[in-house]
């Protein structure tokens, strides 16, 4: 008798626990892949409304393809012309990009760019929050200010990323590190996010909504060919799919 | 007792096979999950060389040390053996169920295992198909915390699966023909 009440307690402890895990997960899941309502909560920092036409629709969804990735004015390293383009989504307070850089990128970066068979483009996903959204504002301006310092002041902000949205990470953090870094015209790049922010902006939103068409809900993501690899994917793997890439 | 009855099973090398073929696909399945298109145009491309086909799936394993943080890593791993183990200790279970049917009869035993399954008024046997829930549950918590958030949800996965595989044991344990009781 009492094996058998043991049981019924069991039965509805189990079940009880099972619901409650199949609604949080679920809750979860739902809001893991919704980044854009992050942006929501900082309308300050977000595009400010453009003008009708002044910025180009996204279309829903995109097949993955790297000949569809916007190219053009985007921020990159290596040569104009390799044979095989990466495009690179990213925030700089996530911290897997901050591994996928340590461990993947650089390792991209000295085999591939370097002898110019890759060139990485650099697409913003800023959507953790106020530090991440002022990150990508200066980087378009030290881009424009600057472009063959780029990637030494983008491997500078990962060196210094922290906690997210507290401590350092604010506008005047990153100018005054942006000022370290020799090559680097930090009145121009002050010039520029006080003349072109709003253009920025709206840039920022845009590789945000091309990145979601093509199905990118997290950081880091890259389409290499018409794959689209998300996560701090390991060297060996982003290698075997750039080689296949350059045997075509 | 329950120690004896668990390590005498995976003496036996179908058992012990089950349990590392499961538990392989599990932890594949959690690591390629957020990549799995990836994976399968690799494997379906007619123009990619058979060993690429076998080593980028293999490359992309190694994300568990780059895209998972230690907790997550450790729940992936440990989720994915106790999975494997509850599946083989539930199939050993069903096994020697089936091997009652042989021997016992046909009617009594298959009203055993259904009544096992739906746990209904057999509180001998127990419910199989609570604790095969649990498993799965306690499994499906592998995906949750992928790739950074819920990852509470780890350890509730752990213990579902570690109480799926004590039950199980018990269920093993206990009389293998169930006598309902008649009202």
């Amino acid at each position: 008798m009492e094996n058998k009440n043991n049981s019924t307690s069991f039965q509805v402890i189990a079940i009880l626990l099972t619901a409650v895990i199949i609604i949080a997960t679920v809750y979860f899941a739902s809001r893991r892949h919704r980044p854009q309502q992050t942006t929501e909560n900082y309308p300050s920092l977000v595009a400010t409304k453009a003008a009708p036409n002044s910025t180009p629709a996204q279309p829903k969804s995109l097949a993955v393809n790297i000949a569809k990735v916007k190219i053009t004015g985007e921020p990159f390293i290596g040569n104009p012309q390799a044979p095989v383009t990466v495009a690179f989504w990213f925030d700089y307070q996530c911290p897997f990009c901050k591994r996928f850089e340590e461990n993947t990128m650089s390792s991209i970066v000295s085999n591939y760019v370097k002898s110019g068979e890759v060139k990485v483009v650099f697409k913003d996903f800023a959507f953790l929050g106020p530090d991440s959204q002022a990150a990508a504002l200066v980087s378009k301006a030290v881009w424009e200010a600057a472009p063959s310092k780029f990637y030494l002041w983008h491997q500078a902000m990962y060196n210094k990323q922290d906690r997210e949205n507290s401590g350092w990470g604010s506008q005047a953090d990153i100018l005054a590190l942006t000022k370290t870094i020799p090559g680097i015209n930090i009145n121009k790049v002050e010039q520029l996010l006080a003349t072109k922010s709003s253009q920025y902006r709206q840039e920022i939103a845009a590789d945000k909504a091309e990145g979601s068409a093509f199905g990118i809900n997290g950081t880091p993501s890259l389409i290499i060919g018409r794959q689209l690899v998300i996560g701090a994917q390991p060297y060996s793997a982003i290698k075997q799919l750039i080689d296949l890439q350059l045997k075509k | 007792m329950k120690l004896k009855t668990f390590t005498g099973i995976f003496r036996k090398f179908k058992y012990s096979a089950l349990w590392l073929i499961v538990t392989v696909v599990v932890f594949s399945i959690a690591v390629w999950w957020q990549n799995l298109s990836v994976i399968f145009n690799v494997i379906k491309s007619p123009h990619i060389p058979l060993i690429s086909k076998i080593s980028i799936p293999l490359s992309f394993l190694g994300s568990i040390s780059t895209n998972f943080t230690l907790e997550a890593e450790i729940y992936v791993i440990l989720i994915s053996i106790l999975f494997g183990l509850s599946v083989a200790i539930t199939v050993y279970y069903l096994d020697r169920r089936f091997r009652e049917i042989k021997n016992h009869g046909i009617t009594l035993g298959l009203i055993g295992i259904i009544a096992s399954l739906f746990s209904l008024g057999c509180a001998a046997c127990g419910p199989l198909l609570i604790t095969t829930l649990l498993s799965l549950v306690g499994a499906s918590s592998i995906l949750a915390f992928l790739p950074l958030k819920g990852q509470e949800f780890g350890i509730i996965g752990v213990i579902l699966l570690v109480l799926s595989i004590y039950l199980t044991v018990k269920q093993i344990e206990d009389p293998t023909v169930c006598r309902l009781k008649r009202k």
